[in-house]
């Protein structure tokens, strides 16, 4: 036998071994060391490139600022009327519920995370956090930023890191609602990386364009009224019983530094 | 001898953060970029072939670690990658010129791509994961080429300003 026959079969030995031991669980400690070691630098790493495609990002979109400025400052005024009222409605919402002693359960504890880097997968829409089980989290938890934007749910939970799967993902799927009359309820799923859509909506639904589409609450671990995208389009095939929305996310998922995890 | 070792492990973290942390969050002109797979290439081309074998040993383990697919899939294909492209480069394209180089990455990119693809069906089909490739996978392997042709050409001519591992022999009229 050859010297080089021999170390192709010692190699495929090895990578046999790594597979077992794996699946075995005997390789964690080597693989949390190795999060461990390359995080620091890979978050630095991701934050340049982060902040890299932000300045691409800004240099393209520079011609639709100005009018895009317009449009705020008219969406602005709208807001703050719109703002009085919500004040409004707070403040008696807030008496009225000091009134019948109401206690109120839908407390949920932030934490927040840092994004190490992405994950390898070619066409995967997923980012590697500095929190895992050590710090509570467990498979299925919402991800959020600000507070109440969904941006994906935990796939994966190590020690000390965990894998989040963005909504973009072809794989994502979460129980949605949209904010119309009916509160349709429906699912939205990822696609590849390009946006994500909100499909099962029965045919008879209201849907217009600008809805707003947050979480149902039929997921255990994920509460009610997180706010995932806003409705783009509708697309409706007359032979079939349930219509697609195409969701418009609201902020972009590509370019995330910081996030938090919502733990029950 | 140790050093050489850590220098080889220190490149191997290098190229994995680059394309990990740094190319795959740009956008997709950028991400399609393989550099393991580049310096796969490289390796089995210019440096000793137990080298590319213990490469593709340790970037597999790296991707895997940091995939969420089963474990396993990048380290079989970036191993069987090695295999193809040292017969290849034992039995057909063996005068290191700019073409033949061309013709390894190119074969290189369509071994891994397609281990990959059969790999994660097959995991999918057995009901092990939910990812399945989809058309928008051609556009990948497509700029793919596009890159590795690219870069390899840039590279073969780095080198053979620098060092004499290459020998223009198709280059020369």
């Amino acid at each position: 036998m050859g010297k080089l026959t021999k170390s192709i079969i010692l190699t495929f030995l090895i990578l046999v071994l790594l597979v077992f031991f794996h699946y075995l669980g005997w390789l964690r400690p080597v693989e949390n060391l190795t999060f461990k070691a390359l995080g620091p630098v890979q978050g630095q790493v991701y934050n340049f490139a982060s902040q890299l495609k932000t300045l691409q990002q800004n240099w393209f979109s520079k011609r639709n600022l100005l009018k895009e400025n317009s449009d705020l400052k008219e969406n602005l005024k709208l807001f703050q009327l719109d703002r009085v009222e919500f004040n409004r409605l707070q403040q008696e919402n807030d008496l009225l519920k000091k009134e019948l002693g109401f206690v109120s359960q839908n407390q949920v504890k932030y934490l927040s995370a840092r994004i190490i880097t992405g994950i390898s997968d070619p066409l995967s829409q997923s980012v590697i956090i500095n929190r895992g089980r050590s710090d509570g989290i467990v498979k299925g938890l919402p991800v959020v930023v600000d507070k109440g934007v969904l941006v994906g749910k935990i796939s994966e939970v190590g020690d000390g890191y965990s894998k989040v799967l963005l909504l973009n993902d072809s794989k994502s799927r979460v129980a949605a609602a949209i904010q119309n009359s009916s509160q349709t309820v429906g699912l939205v799923e990822g696609s590849f990386g390009l946006g994500f859509t909100m499909t099962n909506i029965p045919r008879d639904q209201q849907i217009k364009d600008g809805d707003l589409v947050v979480t149902s609450g039929l997921e255990g671990q994920i509460p009610r009224n997180l706010l995932i995208a806003e409705v783009d389009s509708v697309n409706q095939v007359e032979s079939e019983i349930f219509k697609t929305a195409v969701l418009k996310p609201i902020i972009p998922l590509n370019n995330l530094s910081y996030v938090l995890v919502i733990i029950p | 001898m140790n050093y050489k070792i850590i220098i080889f492990i220190l490149i191997i973290l290098l190229v994995f953060i680059v394309q990990n942390a740094f190319l795959d969050n740009l956008s997709f002109f950028f991400f399609s970029f393989n550099l393991l797979l580049i310096t796969l290439v490289l390796l089995v081309d210019l440096a000793d072939f137990k080298l590319a074998l213990w490469f593709s040993l340790v970037g597999g383990f790296l991707l895997d670690t940091y995939s969420s697919l089963p474990f396993g899939i990048f380290l079989l294909t970036l191993f069987l990658t090695a295999i193809v492209l040292k017969f290849l480069f034992f039995n057909f394209f063996t005068n290191r010129s700019l073409y033949s180089l061309i013709i390894l990455g190119l074969v290189a990119v369509l071994v891994y791509q397609g281990g990959f693809l059969l790999l994660s069906s097959l995991f999918y089909l057995l009901g092990f994961s939910d990812f399945l490739a989809g058309w928008s996978f051609i556009w990948l392997i497509s700029a793919q080429l596009v890159n590795m042709t690219i870069v390899l050409t840039v590279s073969f001519w780095l080198i053979n300003k620098l060092s004499k591992f290459f020998k223009p022999i198709f280059l020369k009229s």
